[in-house]
């Protein structure tokens, strides 16, 4: 629509372009429709459309397909992306773990800017967006050498836009054999950091006014009969806080953010869960069940993984496989598609979210840690789009399902770190 | 007879965009809401047609939104904000294609284009399954625009899907405006095969009636009157 002035001075007749056919003056088409050519332009393509039926078919396809797409109505983004832009910007999150925090690190010029003034301003939902991109802190601990108890406790500390301001506490480092924690912390959010010891866990919160403190523990035992650990320890010893009431010690916390399930598969301690839990309430039975199979037939044609055994199962079907750490993106995006296509909403968790049949999660861990070799490994890779069949996926076995057991020396491929074991089933 | 088109607001002769920049450059969180809202709808609508799926479509939104305000100081103010965001986007966009896809880029397709066998060639090899998310694009046409290569995906996502005049579109996508239009034209003849193969009718008149469509879909901002268009002899 707009005349290229140069193009004028160059051709000050454009409608001597008009002849042949439609491929041989395209833009001129193009501006013809919208009607934005001079007359004698105009003249010369009516003049040619009048005698070449192809070419008038051929600019009533193009009028027709215009139409159609101008007409097409515009989507709502996600109600959510707001805040996931301004609170990424009022509260940009740290770059990688870091064992200590460095102390010249600048708060950006927006997040400087917003701090003093955002109190006003910030939209309560913000809130959620701190909650997801809040501080996790992990403390691994290796029990002897012989066998290996990872224990994994998380804390999370919500703030509220008081605990906003407070300092960070940086986790103490404790415990025998070999350790780390790893603290992230959500721009100005306090950080509060747990350690956990082989046989105990003690969960230290500080929180300030109005924030929200949850405790995850999810334990693996590799050997259960040598393991003797206890989780529920994280609860009592969280010490003085002001915990709203309701919020169980045991809730797990839930992550929806890509970047940050990513971040923590490769971090993450075994076995981590995701949990596709219904976007709308469930409507009927009929629905539900519709749902489940859809899913499991899903899961599998996109895996080639198979279902769980029922004992081995979490509320309805259950899947696991060990999934090299590096791929966790592919991992959250095919598990996305997925969840998008069922109209499902994909959790990761470090616990089962429900009460499972196999009992409590450490113990549904323990248990699947005992069928750690028949898990199979799950590569994911990618090609063209993010259309859901165009995904690939292919498994090895690492170890035949149906060997009678595992050599003696035989390792879980999370055991040797470059993998993480993932569980993934269908919520309430 | 040159025409010059021009753009306004509904307040004339205030580019309130460049407004809102230059408050949020100050730390006007208001004013940046106020960026946000008015072109969300636009800037996301381009990442979802032209990804295909709803979920990257919000990840590469947000990533361009964060990446847009975190470096308005770098934006000066030739190009319009409007602009200027949606090539954010478009970059945003295409690394997510480039990153999540082993094909040959496409401009090395779009070079080998030229004459009417092109049209065939616009379409890129047999993509199927469109993530049918939660979206409005009537099923068939959201296949067939996905089943268009990229130059041409963009080129008319932009122009007849969001109404970005050709000029704006060309900026966006840094190439020449006749690019733009030559891209258009064989799109929307893919798009009609890929329609017409599908089962869709497509409501066809004979061409020959050039209709008055004064304004492209002239969608302005969110939560404002759409910019009038005005013509002015120079």
């Amino acid at each position: 629509m707009l005349n290229d002035d140069k193009q004028d001075r160059m051709q000050p007749s454009p409608a001597d372009r008009v002849t042949g056919h439609l491929d041989d003056w395209e833009d001129l088409a193009i501006d013809y429709l919208d009607g934005q050519v001079d007359q004698d332009t105009k003249a010369a393509i009516a003049a040619h459309l009048e005698s070449c039926d192809a070419c008038a078919s051929r600019l009533g396809v193009q009028h027709a397909v215009c139409n159609l797409l101008e007409q097409t109505s515009l989507e709502a983004p996600p109600t959510d992306l707001e805040d996931r832009v301004l609170g990424e910007i009022l509260f940009p999150r740290q770059p990688a773990p870091v064992a200590s925090r460095p102390a010249a690190d600048k708060p950006s010029w927006w997040s400087m800017s917003w701090q003093r003034r955002f109190k006003a301003w910030i939209p309560a939902t913000v809130a959620v967006v701190a909650l997801l991109a809040a501080v996790i802190s992990y403390g691994v601990v290796r029990g002897d050498q012989n066998s290996t108890m990872p224990t994994v406790t998380m804390t999370t500390v919500a703030p509220g836009v008081a605990a906003a301001q407070a300092p960070m506490t940086e986790a103490a480092a404790d415990g025998s054999g070999e350790n780390y924690s790893a603290a992230k912390a959500a721009g100005p959010g306090g950080v509060t950091s747990t350690t956990t010891g082989a046989t105990t866990t003690a969960g230290a919160a500080t929180t300030a006014a109005g924030a929200v403190t949850t405790t995850v523990n999810a334990l693996a035992a590799l050997n259960p009969t040598t393991s003797g650990v206890h989780t529920d320890a994280g609860a009592a010893a969280a010490g003085p806080t002001t915990t709203s009431p309701g919020f169980a010690a045991r809730t797990s916390v839930t992550i929806q953010d890509k970047e940050l399930m990513v971040s923590e598969l490769k971090s993450a301690g075994s076995p981590v869960y995701f949990v596709f839990e219904p976007t709308a309430p469930a409507t009927g039975e009929e629905a539900a069940t519709q749902t489940t199979a859809d899913f499991a037939q899903l899961i599998t044609q996109f895996t080639g993984l198979q279902p769980l055994d029922e004992s081995l199962s979490l509320l309805r079907t259950t899947f696991a496989a060990y999934v090299p750490r590096d791929q966790g993106s592919q991992l959250v995006d095919l598990l996305r598609s997925i969840g998008a296509t069922l109209q499902l909403t994909v959790n990761m968790a470090l616990a089962p979210v429900e009460t499972t049949q196999a009992g409590t999660g450490d113990e549904f861990a323990a248990l699947l840690r005992q069928h750690a070799a028949e898990i199979p490994e799950m590569h994911a890779s990618r090609t063209p789009q993010p259309a859901v069949t165009d995904w690939t996926f292919t498994t090895s076995t690492l170890s035949p399902a149906n060997q009678a057991s595992a050599p003696p020396d035989w390792e879980a491929p999370d055991q040797a770190g470059a993998h993480v074991l993932i569980v993934i089933y269908l919520g309430a | 007879m040159s025409l010059r088109v021009i753009e306004r607001g509904p307040d004339d002769e205030i580019d309130l965009d460049a407004l809102f920049v230059e408050r949020a450059r100050k730390g006007d969180e208001q004013a940046l809401t106020e960026l946000y809202r008015r072109h969300q709808h636009r800037a996301y609508n381009l990442a979802l047609r032209t990804l295909g799926d709803s979920w990257d479509a919000a990840d590469v939104t947000q990533e361009a939104f964060i990446k847009a305000f975190r470096n308005l100081d770098s934006f000066k103010g030739e190009a319009r904000f409007s602009t200027w965001l949606h090539r954010i986007v478009v970059n945003a966009a295409y690394d997510h294609l480039r990153r999540h896809k082993a094909e040959p880029m496409d401009s090395e397709i779009l070079d080998e284009l030229s004459g009417p066998s092109g049209a065939a060639a616009v379409v890129a090899s047999g993509r199927q399954g469109i993530d049918p998310a939660l979206d409005g694009l009537s099923a068939p046409l959201r296949r067939a625009l996905m089943s268009l290569n990229e130059g041409f995906r963009f080129a008319v996502v932009l122009c007849d899907l969001l109404g970005f005049p050709y000029g704006d579109a060309a900026e966006i996508l840094g190439v020449q405006e006749g690019t733009i239009k030559s891209r258009i034209f064989r799109a929307r003849e893919a798009l009609a095969a890929a329609l017409v193969e599908a089962g869709y009718e497509l409501p066809v008149s004979r061409g020959d009636g050039a209709t008055n469509q004064s304004g492209r879909n002239p969608l302005g901002p969110d939560g404002v009157t759409p910019a009038r268009v005005i013509e002015e002899e120079v």
